[in-house]
């Protein structure tokens, strides 16, 4: 067999497989996140993925593969540990990929699909360059396989980020981690409320996406939702707004058991006393509200499930002063782009790695935490001009 | 801080209900008397504790103006006390901090008394007791090791616990050694002094069933004149397939003990104290109520089905504990039944409400890191 080169027909044709396997699987056919999987492997995806390969290269230099990339996703979002193979595949690595002994469910359902495809004889080469490894934590093995690799992925909880990252690797190996993110929402009260209740239902519905998917523990869905208007605005448009979304939660099947109660009450508690809450609404058991008068105390804690913060800011640019490194994703809703971009100048490099509109939170993108991920997983090779 | 005193209705409303014996009070005057009660320690909170003020402002906005029934009291939810040492008195007035056992990994919960308090709960506790034991002291075995009350600085629950119920019994014998491996010879002396008359046992739950049933060979003590009071979590006993009904099955098989009394309480409310009767239900007593909410929409359920149990008492103003929004499920079964032995509301504890388990990125931090 010869190498992998970037976008080689062979992983083209393994990624159109498993798109194909992924939607037609029946076990998965309900499961968005999957499905969304399964819709990124397209070839229509993959083509648009290559082209922005391509422009990244450039007259002067090459990108070419790094060698060995070794992925250690989170065990608990299902399809992540894809996405992060897939790209790095797709760049003309070799992978390893540590798959948690916790995998169960639709994890380990995608799991089972993926092998199956690999175990395809016209994939063999694919599967060649896809090595899978199943174990718990253990530090040895993860020193192991480090010593072997030229790229890391981490992605995990600031704790498991932290206690990998001390494991060495190769002088010359990068490594890339997708520690605890948190991520938040702006809405311009005024334009929800200029919204009818259909298009405000519509609106409710792409903000539950966004904040149910994982019990709102995806990095990018949102904690914090940051109305743009005044107080008065805000007090008008707000109570609607959650009404609606604790009502798209329901017709999703939404449904938080009394732990996910408590757990979110105790911390709308906490809010209450260390962040100055002003106001905690029990909206329904899935949806909490914890209204804040000023970001300044806000600690970024919350259980997930369903406890969402608020308060009321005069512009978007208000929001720079609290922003941090930590803070991934914006949802947003009746801002211009013009707006847009120069609040990401604005808010130059404290905090927001992306800004999509709200229903899109969590849609992969090869761009992700900041990183252009087929560029990390590439090494640029300068051609100089010949001659004196 | 500002420290204010506790208005003198306090100590006027629960002089009465502590006044012997417990569980006679007609249900109107009780609920009149810890509604006033729970209503004038709120406020007493509110004034003392700025913390306290923040959380009933943003979680229980009416409160601050009216409480028509208990189930208006404000409540704390019981996992706060493990991130917030909530006081509603001066550092300087503090006397005693209780400290719970906690499950593993997360800290636990810190309770702070002062002089009064500590005061109040023996009384309390002791007007809980009398009904049970009489009035005089009985003998005690204390179905632990004498290491438990000997550690430094803060009690353990566990320590706290024998030396809060130390106080009912006299010529205390401890019953176990470090191991919790029973001491024959302790016991057999104990028994040769006190055993023909009535006495009582203290034992955490899962170690009373160790020491009694497991270690100890059938028939070989005779506790048929013994007491057992015994408190603590059942799910090591669950876990071998021990219930209720076994457990005082095994222990009159193999000791002759009859009578055994479960309490039901937490750390992060003194004055909770809730004794099982005869009939094997809980009881609060006259100066502690417990209401059962809805586990999603926390709205008070009839008798009769299964909740959330919030537990109130009239004794915690050192601390805003004195309505508590537990992490334990149960039920009410009966009410001032006619049949019952004790007046008030008979109730089961049925277990813990399970933990939130969420999918999402910051899981891994439990999975990687803890596994």
């Amino acid at each position: 067999m010869s190498a992998l080169v970037p976008f080689d027909a062979r992983t083209l044709a393994f990624t159109h497989a498993l798109s194909r396997a992924l939607s037609s699987d029946p076990a998965l056919r309900r499961e968005g996140a999957v499905q969304a999987l399964a819709f990124w492997l397209r070839p229509v995806e993959t083509r648009k993925l290559e082209a922005h390969f391509r422009s990244l290269e450039g007259d002067e230099s090459v990108l070419v593969p790094r060698g060995t990339v070794f992925h250690v996703p989170p065990s608990n979002v299902d399809t992540l540990f894809v996405y992060s193979w897939i790209l790095s595949l797709l760049a003309g690595n070799n992978n390893v990929v540590r798959l948690s002994q916790r995998l169960s469910g639709v994890g380990a359902r995608v799991a089972a699909v993926v092998e199956n495809v690999l175990q395809q004889p016209e994939h063999a080469d694919v599967g060649a360059v896809s090595r899978f490894v199943r174990y718990g934590h253990d530090d040895a093995q993860t020193a192991a396989l480090s010593t072997q690799c030229d790229v890391r992925v981490l992605w995990g909880g600031d704790a498991a980020v932290s206690s990998l990252r001390a494991i060495p690797l190769p002088p010359h190996a990068i490594e890339l981690v997708f520690p605890d993110r948190y991520s938040g929402c702006v809405l311009v009260a005024q334009a929800v409320a200029a919204l009818d209740n259909s298009e405000r239902d519509a609106l409710a519905d792409r903000f539950a996406n966004d904040a149910f998917w994982f019990d709102q523990n995806a990095c990018a869905s949102p904690r914090l939702v940051a109305w743009i208007g005044s107080p008065e605005d805000v007090d008008d448009i707000a109570p609607d707004f959650w009404a609606r979304v604790a009502a798209a939660a329901a017709r999703r099947g939404v449904h938080s058991e009394a732990g996910t109660v408590l757990a979110k009450l105790t911390e709308a508690a906490r809010a209450a006393i260390d962040e100055g809450a002003t106001q905690v609404s029990r909206v329904s058991p899935e949806v909490t509200v914890v209204r804040l008068a000023t970001l300044e105390s806000l600690r970024r804690v919350a259980p997930g499930g369903g406890l969402f913060h608020e308060v009321a800011l005069p512009s978007l640019d208000a929001l720079a002063p609290w922003l941090v490194r930590r803070d991934q994703t914006l949802t947003a809703f009746g801002l211009s782009r013009e707006t847009l971009v120069a609040a990401a100048r604005a808010f130059n490099g404290r905090g927001i790695d992306r800004i999509v509109p709200v229903g899109q939170a969590l849609a992969f993108h090869h761009v992700w935490d900041g990183y252009d991920l087929l560029q990390q997983f590439t090494r640029r090779v300068s051609i100089t001009a010949q001659g004196w | 801080m500002a420290i204010s005193t506790p208005p003198d209705s306090l100590s006027d409303s629960i002089a009465p209900l502590l006044a012997v014996p417990q569980y006679t009070r007609d249900r109107h005057e009780k609920i009149e008397r810890l509604r006033d009660g729970l209503a004038a320690l709120t406020a007493h909170h509110c004034a003392a504790s700025a913390p306290y003020a923040r959380l009933v402002d943003a979680l229980f906005p009416a409160a601050r103006h009216r409480i028509d029934t208990i189930a208006d009291v404000p409540w704390v939810p019981v996992g706060l006390f493990k991130s917030h040492q909530l006081q509603s008195i001066p550092d300087s007035d503090i006397a005693t901090v209780l400290v719970s056992s906690g499950t593993t990994g997360q800290s636990p919960s810190r309770i702070v008394l002062d002089r009064d308090a500590a005061a109040l709960q023996r009384t309390a506790l002791a007007s809980i007791m009398s009904t049970l034991l009489g009035p005089k002291r009985l003998p005690m075995l204390v179905l632990d090791t004498p290491s438990i009350i000997r550690g430094k600085g803060a009690l353990s629950a566990r320590g706290a616990g024998v030396l809060g119920m130390m106080t009912f019994g006299a010529a205390h014998a401890f019953a176990l050694d470090d191991a919790l491996v029973p001491q024959h010879e302790i016991i057999a002396r104990f028994l040769e002094r006190f055993g023909h008359a009535p006495f009582l046992m203290f034992g955490f739950t899962f170690v009373a069933w160790q020491a009694l049933v497991e270690q100890l060979p059938p028939g070989s003590v005779d506790l048929s004149q013994g007491i057992l009071v015994h408190s603590g979590g059942w799910k090591k006993l669950i876990e071998r397939s021990v219930s209720d009904a076994v457990f005082k099955n095994r222990l009159r098989e193999h000791t002759g003990l009859t009578r055994v009394h479960n309490f039901y309480g937490m750390v992060e409310q003194i004055g909770g104290v809730f004794l099982e009767g005869d009939d094997g239900l809980l009881y609060p007593p006259d100066f502690a109520d417990v209401l059962i909410r809805d586990p999603r929409t926390l709205e008070v359920v009839p008798h009769g089905t299964e909740g959330v149990i919030q537990v109130v008492s009239l004794l915690p103003r050192s601390y805003p504990g004195h309505s508590i929004l537990t992490e334990d499920r149960g039920m009410i079964v009966q009410e001032d039944a006619p049949e019952a032995s004790r007046r008030g509301k008979g109730f089961r504890v049925l277990g813990r409400v399970p933990r939130a388990e969420l999918r999402g990125c910051s899981d891994v931090i439990a999975t990687t890191v803890g596994a």
